[in-house]
């Protein structure tokens, strides 16, 4: 006790402890007053996981997407500490509201409360400010994508819009720049901007007091601790237990894929913007910055304006109600706003389809994550991906012309051979059977080239000639075929006789043929990996097939695609369609 | 919450002039309400306390296991044979010092073929002494000394012998010894880091 004296003495830590704490509420503490209280807990609360977020993120373009992912997936409690930072930020825009409405309701904006109400306005301001920032720094495609499109619409401002959007930008596009800026926004100008504006607030609270409804008994008055502290407390832990259920039942908060400039992305801002990005739809482009910008300059302006118009000392509040039906109206005309958009896109199939798109990727990308990023970044890891890069490239290059199961034309509408199953017996003896066929050959230039061996020919004359494949001839060839496609040599198998004496009087094999005009392909390595490597690569290399195979009499044959492809590219491609060939 | 409904009486709460606080008075001056029961006061006051240390300890105590967590996540430990030089490219009974080459990670990111750190290989016929080129001291890399008769760091000058052995200087113990082995005919090591500063040789 001495050792506090001693401080005591030297600082004066008990009459200011006794100041804060002994603050009288006239009226009595009720629950009403607690908005304000809960508020500033929740702020602490931001600044505490805040800081814990701070030492392990990394605010650059390469690096904050994988950081904020070994923060929620790799690092202990990192999953409860970021969605605690995350739930917390929304519910601290809930009890901006609660606090705003209750201080409205209470008419405690009046003289001499008008510079409090003003400075409450501003800390709303710097709430959403800090919103908008944080939403960027994962650098997500979520948080990139509704952040480009609120930097562009700042853009399109008359006068000031470039100017602000390079400020903010700090380039040309997004990138480095643009995330530090946002990140020394979020930790350092806005916390300590609030922090000021906070004191102020919290100075000019005391020196007013509470506003005790008029029902209030003025007799009766309470001191701040314990217990307008303690009903505080109560909802401050209501609200970190509500918070906690949030952050266990998602495991965190969602993080998307990472930040992709080059892909479609169906971009939604924070649910407390979207009945702003709802407006924005219904008006014409250029007329966007009265909208993104007016509404919220006429609501805040009405706020502004309203203790200098509401004035009467007197009013009850049901003569208030004239004065606050103008915001009771812009918040029904929100929630309405806000309805219509989730509405409109839960009945949108497209946009389900590419959330459920922009879903897979991420839960890809975190799943490769785990196992470390290059040091060029996400994206880079991303692009070796052959499970997330392979459907793309298929799609562009190979699904215009091949099936390969779900992929590509409509069956029986392919120019080109279906790769389902391509290198297995079951391809073979479809090739065997009906070379031909819509589905094989028989929409492409080669069609007519190499005949049936299980189907009677139609032409008499070839028919003369013909046998019949013995069924066990057709699976030893076949068991050779797939052998290649396995990348094994098969020598010596029965199949490999079997095609040296019945394929390669057209086909090559180690590169001979009895007919050195024909068209044929290698069939020694046919179907592995290699050989599909070199058929995207250059058909006509004569690894696959002979250079007559790119003769320009051949109309619709496969182009060579070493020069649209990186060799990287080629060989993922090859490697992730040997793969799904086999449905792996 | 009590409300009017009525709204004759005027919201605002009649003010006996004793009753309300100056708001320009000094704070000794302002009129302090006698506090209530004492004894529901100490109550409620420790009520108060009690959720006030709930609340903290909710975040504090994740929050330290968000700090402490990553000490040991990323520990090398363990064998780790990285290909370093051809056995014929070694001098016999010559010190050469050779870098250590392999992956790197470091939290999220994987880095192939990094510098890892480099190693003191001796030669002597068809075996290698490996002695790690940090200092067990405070970690500076470890030089030859001019003559090329023995070892020295930089940073304190501890001494030591070609074999490794600590001859003068503030390092607590050897420098550190690596397993090595030749296979086709490139010299491999078993490259670890272990903790510095202290007389026994810990891995870390």
């Amino acid at each position: 006790m001495r050792l506090l004296d001693w401080l005591d003495d030297r600082t004066g830590y008990r009459a200011l402890m006794r100041d804060a704490l002994d603050e009288p509420v006239v009226g009595g503490a009720r629950f009403a007053y607690v908005w304000g209280s809960a508020l500033t807990i929740t702020f602490v609360t931001q600044l505490f996981t805040g800081v814990l977020l701070m030492t392990s993120y990394q605010p650059s373009a390469t690096t904050a997407w994988s950081s904020v992912m070994y923060i929620s997936h790799t690092m202990t409690w990192g999953w409860l500490i970021r969605g605690l930072h995350h739930y917390c930020a929304q519910a601290m825009v809930i009890l901006l509201v609660m606090h705003l409405g209750q201080t409205a309701i209470y008419g405690a904006y009046k003289k001499p409360r008008e510079m409090n109400w003003l400075l409450g306005l501003g800390l709303m301001g710097l709430t959403l400010g800090f919103a908008l920032t944080g939403y960027l720094l994962p650098w997500d495609q979520k948080g990139y994508w509704a952040t480009k499109v609120a930097t562009n619409i700042a853009g399109t401002f008359p006068v000031v819009g470039a100017w602000i959007q390079g400020l903010l930008v700090g380039g040309a596009d997004y990138g480095h720049q643009t995330l530090t800026r946002f990140y020394a926004l979020h930790v350092f100008v806005l916390p300590a901007a609030l922090v000021a504006l906070l004191v102020a607030h919290v100075y000019l609270f005391r020196r007013h007091g509470v506003t005790p409804p008029k029902s209030a008994d003025t007799n009766k008055v309470d001191t701040f601790y314990p217990k307008q502290l303690g009903l505080d407390l109560v909802v401050s832990l209501v609200i970190l237990a509500g918070l906690f259920f949030l952050a266990i039942r998602g495991h965190g908060a969602h993080l998307d894929a990472p930040a992709d400039p080059a892909s479609d992305y169906p971009a939604r801002p924070e649910w407390y913007f979207l009945a702003l990005f709802e407006a924005l739809k219904h008006v014409p482009g250029h007329l966007e910055w009265v909208v993104a910008a007016g509404i919220p300059a006429l609501v805040g302006g009405y706020l502004i304006a309203l203790p200098f118009v509401d004035t009467n000392p007197k009013a009850t509040r049901k003569q208030r109600i004239a004065y606050l039906s103008p915001l009771l109206l812009i918040g029904l005309g929100a929630v309405g706003l806000t309805f219509m958009s989730t509405s409109s896109d839960a009945a949108d199939a497209d946009f389900q389809a590419a959330n459920a798109r922009a879903a897979e990727r991420a839960a890809r990308a975190i799943e490769l994550a785990k196992d470390g990023v290059p040091p060029a970044g996400p994206l880079a890891m991303l692009a070796a991906d052959p499970v997330t890069q392979g459907p793309v490239l298929y799609d562009k290059h190979c699904g215009v012309c091949h099936r390969l199961n779900e992929r590509g034309p409509a069956k029986g509408e392919e120019t080109a051979p279906d790769l389902t199953g391509f290198g297995t017996e079951r391809w073979v003896m479809a090739v065997l059977d009906g070379p031909d066929d819509p589905h094989m050959f028989g929409n492409t230039p080669f069609k007519g080239q190499m005949p049936s061996f299980m189907r009677p020919p139609e032409d008499p004359e070839a028919l003369e000639y013909f046998s019949k494949m013995k069924d066990e001839d057709a699976k030893a060839i076949s068991a050779f075929l797939v052998a290649q496609a396995d990348g094994k040599e098969g020598k010596g198998m029965a199949g490999e006789k079997l095609v040296g004496q019945r394929c390669t009087s057209c086909h090559r094999l180690d590169g001979n043929t009895d007919d050195e005009s024909s068209l044929a392909p290698e069939l020694r390595g046919w179907a592995s990996v290699d050989w599909i490597r070199e058929q995207i690569a250059n058909p006509g290399s004569g690894k696959t097939y002979p250079p007559g195979a790119m003769s320009e009499e051949l109309e619709g044959h496969m182009p060579a695609f070493e020069q649209s492809l990186s060799a990287a590219e080629i060989d993922l491609l090859a490697g992730w369609l040997w793969r799904r060939a086999r449905n792996r | 919450m009590a409300e009017d409904k009525d709204g004759t009486p005027p919201e605002e709460p009649a003010k006996e002039p004793a009753k309300e606080p100056k708001p320009d008075s000094p704070p000794s001056e302002r009129q302090t309400p006698a506090p209530a029961d004492p004894s529901r006061r100490g109550a409620l006051g420790t009520l108060v306390v009690v959720g006030s240390a709930a609340y903290a300890g909710a975040l504090a105590i994740p929050g330290y296991g968000f700090i402490a967590g990553e000490a040991d996540r990323l520990s090398t430990s363990g064998e780790r044979w990285l290909r370093v030089a051809p056995l014929e490219s070694l001098p016999d009974g010559a010190p050469v010092r050779v870098k250590a080459r392999g992956d790197a990670r470091d939290a999220f990111t994987v880095a192939h073929d990094q510098t890892l750190g480099s190693v003191w290989l001796t030669r002597s016929g068809e075996s290698v002494r490996a002695l790690s080129a940090e200092c067990p001291h405070l970690g500076c890399a470890i030089d030859l000394a001019g003559d090329g008769t023995n070892y020295s760091c930089p940073c304190h000058t501890s001494k030591f012998g070609l074999d490794g052995q600590s001859h003068s200087g503030p390092s607590p113990r050897a420098m550190d010894e690596l397993a090595t082995r030749v296979v086709e005919g490139w010299v491999e090591v078993d490259f670890r880091r272990f903790r510095q500063g202290v007389t026994t040789k810990m891995e870390i």
